[in-house]
């Protein structure tokens, strides 16, 4: 058996099954509002994306050569490919731009227990100006796991905006000190940074409440009363608006929420599945990032692990389809009934063995629930043996259940 | 998880010695530990809004970061070691201790003078991780060996010049002829909680935050 090098995985049967399953319903609901689909390359030069990585995510990220010795690392997150695609393949007056992707990626993991391989859906929006834009996205990200019948994540939403407003009254070195305790998500550490500060305007007392500031839409209300000028406009717009379409359970603001300021520049958040303590992925709007590639206004992306999203997936992709034996009959026949059959919405597999008995076996094996009969054109049920076959004219009609 | 309507939180404890200290810290934030003190040989305990894993200490930060634990009470030096990304509420203070490089006198003096006499040393050491960026972040290239017990025999029987563990009151250094040669970091028991629980269900860890921030 052949190895595969360490921290990848190659994956196969219902998972792969699964992360098809993700990625087309991503894929079908972001291309039917306009996002045209995106294949960066695997590499990236390093000259192209160095400088405006933060150094925390730079780390992470694998370098090699290119055969034409071009120092070159693995793609680590195709945002900065996605900008300078649409930097130059898109004149100005063409905004908003969006683009979704699914793709591998490759990054030394946060802690030692995260793989480094892994395959990620996402989305860019460029030029949208206002929350809008974060509305659209989360909403899509939101119907699609509606298509996939899966229970909706959490979005977790804040906003670094609100950090920066804060930290503009600090002293840099303050500054550092604060966001380093943030960034390491340690409270213990944070609290004793805040108490050595000297602050002005009041911006102690927020800085203590700061990381108390999670829940409801009231979170906003409490924030304000402590610190009347703080940004909070947008954050509550998007909560609204989500809340409007129907995913008001499924908003929790945390207003301590840390992505890299620098990289970073207004509402980000982060995405929870039901039974995972790790972050599914998130996004933000980025638009200091967008100036770089000579483009002015907003940008927002996201990304999601979609290995980690179909385990979660109902995957009943076997029990839906339906395995013709085309042993007895002639190719065209057995393949006409495919054609019958994808036609009425089910998933076929042809099986081309001698002897029916054998064909049979191979889907019940499958744990398919159906085997089609290609010479007498009958569909048998192999779940239940109380279920006579169906007829031609019957299954025809649709009139059978996987 | 949820019991009778009512969501339970799961808490993830080290076995061994660390959980007495665990049990006080449990105590201290009025979480009932009675079940916990009369656990027999069981590694999952339930009373009515409490779950309670036991697990090897250097396992618990991945019951937390996986979401299978909301809280657990693990060693920085685990944390350290392990660098999963998990939220951490408070320091208890508990089980505070050092991590540090020990070994016999003879080596001291290689840890004395210029660093790159330091080069070549062989160490052994429970975390490889911790010693690994510990050394390489001064640029000093060494040999590890990753051991599970007993560290301090490495360096009387020749297979390593010095060792990198935890430390409380220096008598097993003693008595195996080791000293400690540097610290590297201070150590105690922290309350950590999955990213997920710290954004969900941070009204029931707001009263931690603020008991420890009140024992100061």
């Amino acid at each position: 058996m052949s190895r595969i090098p360490q921290g990848c995985r190659t994956l196969g049967g219902d998972w792969a099954e699964g992360i098809n399953r993700c990625r087309e319903s991503f894929f079908t609901t972001f291309s039917s509002r306009g996002y045209m689909s995106f294949l960066p390359s695997g590499l990236q030069l390093m000259e192209s994306v160095w400088e405006k990585y933060p150094s925390s995510f730079r780390n992470r990220l694998v370098a090699l050569n290119s055969p034409h010795a071009e120092p070159c690392v693995l793609m680590g997150d195709p945002t900065l490919a996605a900008l300078a695609y649409m930097s130059a393949h898109h004149a100005p007056h063409e905004r908003p731009l969006r683009l979704c992707y699914a793709q591998k990626v490759y990054r030394k993991g946060e802690s030692s227990e995260d793989p480094f391989e892994t395959y990620q859906v996402g989305a860019e929006l460029l030029g949208w100006n206002g929350h809008g834009a974060e509305v659209e996205m989360l909403s899509l990200i939101m119907e699609s796991f509606e298509k996939l019948s899966m229970p909706l994540p959490t979005i977790v939403l804040g906003d670094v905006q609100i950090l920066k407003h804060l930290c503009s009254a600090l002293s840099p070195e303050e500054e550092k000190s604060i966001l380093e305790a943030l960034s390491n998500l340690s409270y213990g550490e944070y609290y004793r940074r805040v108490e050595h500060l000297s602050p002005q305007n009041g911006t102690a007392a927020f800085l203590e409440a700061l990381p108390r500031l999670k829940g409801g839409p009231e979170v906003l209300e409490k924030a304000r009363g402590l610190c009347p000028e703080l940004p909070l406009e947008d954050i509550r717009e998007i909560t609204m608006a989500l809340k409007e379409l129907g995913y008001g359970k499924n908003v929790r603001l945390d207003l301590s929420l840390f992505r890299e300021i620098g990289y970073y520049s207004g509402p980000v958040f982060d995405m929870y599945l039901s039974g995972e303590g790790r972050s599914l992925g998130g996004g933000g709007r980025y638009d200091g990032l967008l100036s770089q590639y000579g483009m002015m206004g907003q940008a927002l992306g996201f990304n999601l692990d979609l290995e980690r999203m179909a385990r979660h997936a109902r995957n009943s992709s076997n029990s839906e389809t339906v395995m013709i034996w085309g042993g007895g009959t002639s190719s065209p026949q057995a393949l006409g009934y495919a054609r019958e059959l994808i036609r009425l919405g089910k998933r076929t597999e042809m099986s081309w063995h001698e002897h029916a008995e054998a064909s049979r076996e191979l889907a019940r094996i499958r744990r398919y629930r159906w085997w089609l009969d290609g010479k007498t054109g009958q569909l048998h049920s192999l779940s239940s043996e109380k279920i006579p076959p169906l007829a031609r004219e019957e299954w025809y009609k649709g009139e059978f259940s996987c | 998880m949820v019991q009778g309507g009512i969501l339970m939180l799961t808490v993830a404890l080290p076995t061994g010695r660390v959980l007495e200290d665990a049990l006080e810290v449990l105590d201290f934030l009025h979480i009932p530990t009675e079940i916990l003190k009369n656990r027999g040989r069981k590694l999952i305990l339930e009373d009515t809004s409490y779950r309670f894993i036991l697990a090897k200490p250097m396992d618990v930060p991945l019951y937390v970061n996986r979401g299978i634990a909301d809280l657990a009470l693990a060693g920085s030096d685990v944390l350290l070691e392990r660098k999963s990304s998990v939220v951490e509420i408070g320091d208890t203070r508990k089980g505070q201790c050092r991590l540090a490089i020990a070994g016999p006198r003879e080596v001291a003096k290689r840890f004395e003078s210029h660093e790159s006499s330091m080069t070549g040393l062989r160490i052994a050491t429970k975390y490889p991780r911790v010693a690994e960026e510990y050394f390489r972040s001064r640029g000093i290239q060494v040999e590890l060996l990753h051991l599970h017990g007993s560290i301090e025999l490495a360096p009387r029987l020749g297979l390593a010049d010095c060792i990198v563990d935890i430390v409380q009151t220096g008598s097993t250094l003693k008595a195996n002829g080791l000293v400690i040669l540097e610290e590297i970091c201070p150590v105690s028991l922290r309350l950590v909680a999955s990213r997920k629980s710290a954004h969900l269900r941070w009204e029931l860890f707001a009263p931690f935050v603020e008991a420890f921030r009140q024992k100061g």
